[in-house]
């Protein structure tokens, strides 16, 4: 009797709001460093999303302006995932590249990012 | 005394070699490799430099065949002009009167590289001609990329991989027929940014490294600028990756690898004006978003399964796939129905379907690098590498890594396009190449261990000597087949033409320079010259006159056009030309000399050309019973057509052969069927020395009527 | 407003660029006999009062026209249709014509010559057979028996110019020609509806009607003017002198404004100071002046004069400017002001190509003038654009703030210290 109640909790524990629960909780164990990357990830795609969205409202005119911004966002997105990636203890990087080694890819991706975005903007 | 001292002589001298063969041994292993691979390098980089220069010994330093003249005219005026003035280059020289604006319909990369390599040189106070620099570019890059192929074979492989792969491509004559000296076209500068890629992206995923993923997408940037075969790069990675999640082998690096190429790839090469928004909107793009996005749904899924539980996780997984899956579906759906995504360019759809171009776009069908590649070429261009292929592909599938699923794919998709059109067997060289050498290195390394082995099984030293045997035998004939194909094939320049004589001795036609110079200094500076496209680039380049219809064939009825005017009657051909303000009429004759690639060979591609917009140009009223003839049987409306009147006024004076009568075509092998007419609305202004190019003018209206 | 001149960049043709020497005053008059000359001294005396250099020679004599490329004539009038042994060839006067050079030829009713049939009928006019004349049984002069001298007064419409508005009929005996349908040849004075053209032996031709040319001229391409007159004895001083009931006919208004008229001494037309200038250009400064490039304004500004009376003077009409690449894409009529000069603001269009700028005036009876020049139009460069669109400045934005993100963010990452556990 016991066993088939604890079942039946079991499976009512499946349920959005418990998953998402549980998923925070996982995260809140995650090291600061990588919750400041998170915070700048969560900047980009808002920012992702309100360029996406203006050009939704505003037509495609100048087409070069609406992609070079939105693939900065896009970009710096994934670099900064790429870069959390490496960052992150978990993920066996450390060996072939070190922190400072990842950092430094990261700024570099960056630079090149920002001077093509630039070309294309105008 | 003097035996003593030379015995002694001798003896010191034995010595002395004595001490040098074991200092050599007393050299540390990894030092006596890196020696031995750096003299090995060398020779590789000194040997495909050099096997490309046959026709500079035999000829001169000059431009070959057709587009490398625009290439080249480009080139000049870029370094004339300057970087700017050279992207907003309006040419009103060509496909008059429409004009072509330059800038943006060319790839650039090849330009700026010579005008670069120019500039170096000059800074440095060698001041090399612009024309040498253009005419020695391909060979060089062709030892750059044996360089390339070393470093790429040695990162999906080992060491002795990279080098039998670096002498291989050296030599390949599928890679050389492209860029050999003088042959100054994209491909030449392509072939080395296509393996320069493919190496970072291996290197990026094996190591999972954003530097290299970034120099992945800058090299990726390169090849934009280079060819349009780049499409074959932004398809072939995608592929790969999705390869490699299907296997089950997804992991970061490839994570990182790829998102990274394509954002920053994708912003690159839509710098380059010709490529312009294609990356976002056309459907040979699709497959490189598609991959990306499941990328970004695969990753953001392991992220969350290490934070979740694992029944959790399924039903999360199951939510989330259908949803995207379902997005994405409308998204391709609605974009494709309302046009937003440009379906496949013909060219593009040519690829897939071979029979597409003869049905519909007959431009594309009559480029003669457009053809079918035949068996025979394969043999012709690869050699041996046609059955260690798949012996290489044999030994990638024996040890699977994520190297070597590239590398398979790579060679199966490279041998099915190039099934498709001869001008792509360029691309399968080097993956033959590669695997090739995967399956030499390989067998060499099994079998020379055996022959180092113990005396006692002396099967296996057999046997290991039988197979080195074998196969050194295999690569000696395949370095003389190499030199010979690239001797007699390849290294013609097509702009100067050669034959034997009855008595062994080479005639040299250098009959194209002549007229292009006597255009150059007789026709007024504005002259309109009107010809069949094949021959525009060359009179803009060498000639330097305004012509109507070059070999861009961006306007498909400008060329019918010109197609008309030479397939009608000379009165009617004279309003055409009238109306396009031409001054001066060029064609190709071949009948003289036997020269096969002429215009009257070519009709019959300018008829069906002239007859796609004009209805009244009936290919069967060209042709008798289904034949092309230009005899007396030939019909009249071939006879009165102004193509043949260009080409056979006068040639009833001429006796080719002895045996022959007078008007003896060499190349059709026939007497011609019309002769004795003359010109009503054009004269001749000139004829070089073997009747091979034809000038005429186009008179005015006359005077009183 | 910028203004810059273009000089004549690409060769600006002249369709007609052999002009000859207009108001060459060099005249070859060749007759049957020199009889003729007094016989038709009036004729050749309105010549002489305007400082013409005249040179008779009689049929047989040996003349040449021209040597080594030069001529020494500017103007020929030949008056022996039926002579032989002319030493002269129609190919010769061909030859002149296509010059710039101008002929003036009277035929009669008798047996023309070979020459002088050629010529006319490379000038497209067809004269009747050898003997036959035109006959109108309702215009002829009562005086006569025969019906062939007969008054017309068809002249041509059209073109003024050449008879200055004549009125008066004049008196016409010889041999008609049909005149074919071309906008070079002008049918000076035809037969009336009830003319026709009759052989010696009585029976009709085919040529009748208004279509039977009693004098016709043709202007060629380069402005050489050929006249053909079927009667010669219509210059005669007889026929000058001729009365028609009470007045006098027009013979001699008609032979001398038909000679002028032919000998170039009016409605010949040049152009002259062509310029292009760019007035305002929506390209940026980074484009040379004497480029023109799309949706540019342009001011077109042409002279043109006319020879009258051995002086070029201004002409004031209207000039068609067409803009042309292989279909006209602007067409205007510009009218000139009082001293010659044609000009006019012109947008281009937005297309860029090389066109052809052509001005030209067609007006009958007075020489062509087609001037031409081709120019490139260019695309914008790529700086012609705006700078910084305003609809764009929220990407300008976004831009910006992911770089300034990225900087805050790598200085935050990088002094970052983990937070020391708490013991």
């Amino acid at each position: 009797m016991s066993s088939t109640t604890a079942t039946k909790n079991r499976g009512d524990n499946l349920t959005l709001s418990s998953i998402i629960s549980s998923f925070s909780d996982s995260y809140s164990k995650t090291p600061q460093k990588l919750k400041i990357i998170d915070l700048f990830l969560i900047y980009t795609f808002l920012t992702g999303v309100f360029v996406f969205g203006y050009c939704c409202l505003v037509g495609t005119f100048p087409f070069n302006s609406f992609l070079a911004s939105f693939i900065s966002c896009v970009g710096c997105f994934i670099l900064t995932v790429c870069l959390r990636i490496q960052i992150n203890p978990i993920n066996n990087f450390g060996k072939t590249i070190s922190v400072e080694r990842a950092f430094a890819d990261y700024l570099f991706c960056n630079l090149i990012l920002h001077l093509v975005v630039f070309n294309f903007l105008g | 005394m003097s035996g003593k001292t030379a015995s002694g002589a001798s003896n010191s001298a034995g010595q002395s070699a004595n001490l040098a063969i074991a200092s050599m041994k007393s050299i540390p292993k990894e030092n006596q490799e890196f020696l031995l691979k750096v003299l090995i390098l060398s020779i590789i980089y000194v040997l495909a430099f050099s096997t490309r220069l046959f026709s500079v010994l035999r000829y001169e330093s000059v431009i070959h065949e057709f587009d490398p003249y625009f290439n080249f005219r480009s080139t000049k005026y870029l370094v004339k002009e300057g970087f700017y003035n050279f992207l907003n280059w309006f040419d009103e020289n060509s496909w008059y009167p429409l004009g072509r604006i330059v800038g943006g319909t060319i790839y650039p990369g090849l330009m700026a590289t010579a005008a670069l390599v120019h500039w170096v040189l000059n800074q440095i106070n060698l001041t090399v001609d612009i024309r040498n620099v253009c005419v020695l570019l391909s060979p060089w890059f062709a030892s750059n990329t044996a360089m390339v192929t070393y470093k790429f074979a040695k990162e999906i492989k080992d060491t002795q991989t990279g080098l039998v792969a670096a002498a291989m491509i050296a030599i390949v004559p599928g890679y050389i027929s492209r860029s050999v000296a003088g042959s100054f076209d994209n491909e030449g500068i392509a072939i080395f940014a296509l393996i320069f890629t493919y190496y970072c992206w291996i290197k990026s995923v094996n190591t999972g490294s954003l530097l290299w993923s970034c120099v992945c997408s800058l090299a990726y940037f390169y090849m934009a600028s280079a060819w349009g075969g780049y499409v074959f790069i932004i398809n072939l990675i995608p592929l790969h990756a999705l390869a490699l999640l299907v296997t089950g082998r997804y992991s970061h690096r490839l994570y990182i690898a790829y998102s990274t190429l394509f954002v920053i790839g994708t912003i690159l090469s839509m710098q380059i004006s010709f490529i312009g928004f294609q990356p976002v909107q056309s459907s040979e793009h699709l497959a490189a978003i598609g991959i990306f996005g499941l990328l970004q749904l695969f990753a953001g899924l392991n992220w969350v399964k290490s934070h979740l539980s694992a029944e959790g996780f399924k039903k999360l997984q199951r939510l989330t796939i259908i949803s995207v899956l379902s997005v994405a579906g409308a998204v391709l759906f609605v974009g494709t129905v309302t046009g937003y995504i440009s379906p496949f360019t013909g060219r593009f759809y040519s690829l897939l379907d071979p029979t597409y171009a003869r049905d519909h776009i007959p431009i594309i069908a009559s480029v003669s690098e457009h053809q079918p590649t035949t068996w025979a070429s394969y043999f012709f261009d690869l050699h041996i590498l046609v059955f260690l292929f798949p012996a290489g592909l044999y030994f990638c599938f024996s040890k699977l890594t994520d190297s070597n699923i590239f590398l398979i794919l790579y060679g199966v998709t490279s041998i099915y396009f190039s099934g498709v059109m001869v001008r792509l067997m360029l691309v399968l060289a080097p993956v033959a190449c590669v695997l090739a050498a995967i399956a030499v290195s390989s067998t060499l390394t099994t079998y020379m261990k055996k022959l180092k082995s113990p005396a006692s099984e002396s099967n296996n030293k057999e046997s290991g000597g039988v197979m080195v045997g074998v196969l050194t035998i295999l690569l000696i004939l395949y370095a003389f087949h190499c030199t010979w194909v690239t001797s007699e094939a390849y290294s013609s320049p097509s702009i100067v033409l050669s034959a034997k004589q009855h008595d062994g001795s080479r005639v040299i036609f250098d009959d194209f320079r002549e007229a292009y110079r006597w255009i150059g200094q007789n026709t007024a500076d504005d002259a309109r010259i009107m010809s069949w496209w094949d021959y525009g680039y060359q009179l803009s380049a060498m000639a330097n006159r305004t012509v109507l219809v070059d070999n861009n064939t961006w306007n498909n009825s400008h060329i019918a056009q010109v197609g008309k005017a030479f397939a009608s009657t000379e009165e009617d051909a004279y309003k055409i030309m009238k109306d396009l303000d031409v001054d001066y009429v060029l064609v190709i004759f071949g009948g003289l000399t036997g020269y096969s690639s002429d215009d009257i060979n070519k009709f019959l591609w300018m008829v069906r050309i002239g007859g796609s917009t004009d209805p009244s140009i009936m290919e069967e009223n060209y042709l008798t019973d289904r034949q092309y003839r230009i005899d007396k049987g030939a019909s009249p409306t071939m006879l009165n057509s102004l193509m043949y009147k260009l080409c056979y006024y006068r040639f009833s004076e001429v006796h080719t052969d002895y045996q022959r009568p007078a008007g003896f075509d060499r190349v059709r092998n026939v007497e011609i069927g019309y002769k004795g007419f003359g010109l009503t609305y054009l004269e001749e202004a000139f004829t070089s020395v073997h009747w091979l190019v034809r000038v005429y003018k186009v008179k005015d209206f006359e005077n009183r009527a | 407003m910028k203004s810059f001149i273009i000089s004549l960049i690409i060769a600006c043709i002249l369709v007609s660029n052999v002009f000859g020497a207009v108001g060459g005053k060099r005249v070859l008059i060749i007759v049957d006999d020199l009889s003729m000359v007094k016989s038709h001294s009036q004729f050749f005396s309105t010549l002489e009062g305007k400082g013409y250099k005249i040179e008779y020679h009689s049929a047989g004599d040996k003349v040449e026209l021209e040597k080594y490329g030069d001529f020494f004539y500017d103007h020929l009038i030949l008056f022996a249709p039926t002579s032989d042994s002319l030493s002269i060839t129609s190919s010769d006067v061909l030859k002149f014509i296509d010059g710039g050079n101008n002929v003036f030829i009277a035929a009669s009713n008798g047996v023309i010559s070979d020459t002088v049939r050629d010529i006319a009928t490379e000038c497209g006019i067809e004269i009747e057979d050898d003997k036959t004349s035109v006959f109108d049984h309702f215009n002829y002069d009562k005086q006569q028996s025969e019906q062939n001298l007969i008054v017309a007064d068809q002249y041509i419409q059209d073109a003024p110019i050449i008879l200055q508005g004549l009125q008066t009929p004049v008196l016409f005996k010889g041999v008609g020609h049909s005149i074919r349908q071309n906008p070079l040849n002008y049918a000076v004075l035809t037969g009336s509806s009830t003319a026709y053209s009759r052989k010696a032996s009585g029976v009709a031709t085919k040529l009748m009607g208004k279509k039977v040319g009693l004098v016709s001229s043709l202007q060629a391409r380069n402005n050489a003017r050929v006249t053909f007159a079927g009667s010669i004895d219509m210059f005669s001083n007889k026929f000058f002198t001729s009365k028609l009931g009470k007045d006098t006919v027009g013979n001699r208004e008609f032979a001398e404004s038909l000679l002028s008229w032919t000998l170039q001494e009016r409605g010949i037309l040049r152009s002259s100071n062509l310029s292009i200038k760019k007035i305002s250009t929506e390209s940026n400064s980074t484009v040379a002046p004497e480029i023109l490039t799309i949706k540019d304004e342009i001011e077109y500004s042409i002279t043109v004069e006319e020879f009258v009376k051995d002086q070029w003077v201004p002409y004031v009409g209207q000039l068609e400017l067409e803009i042309i690449m292989l279909d006209p894409y602007i067409r205007t009529f510009i009218k000139g002001n009082k001293d010659g000069e044609y000009k006019s603001i012109i947008k281009l269009p937005d297309v860029y190509g090389v066109f052809t700028f052509e001005a030209t005036i067609q007006k009958p009876g007075y020489g062509n003038l087609d001037t031409f020049v081709r120019q490139p139009i260019r695309p914008f460069r790529h700086d012609s654009y705006e700078r910084f669109i305003p609809s764009a400045f929220p990407y300008y934005a976004a831009c910006f703030s992911m770089i300034v993100g990225v900087f805050v963010f790598s200085i935050v990452f990088l002094f970052h210290q983990e937070p020391k556990k708490a013991l």
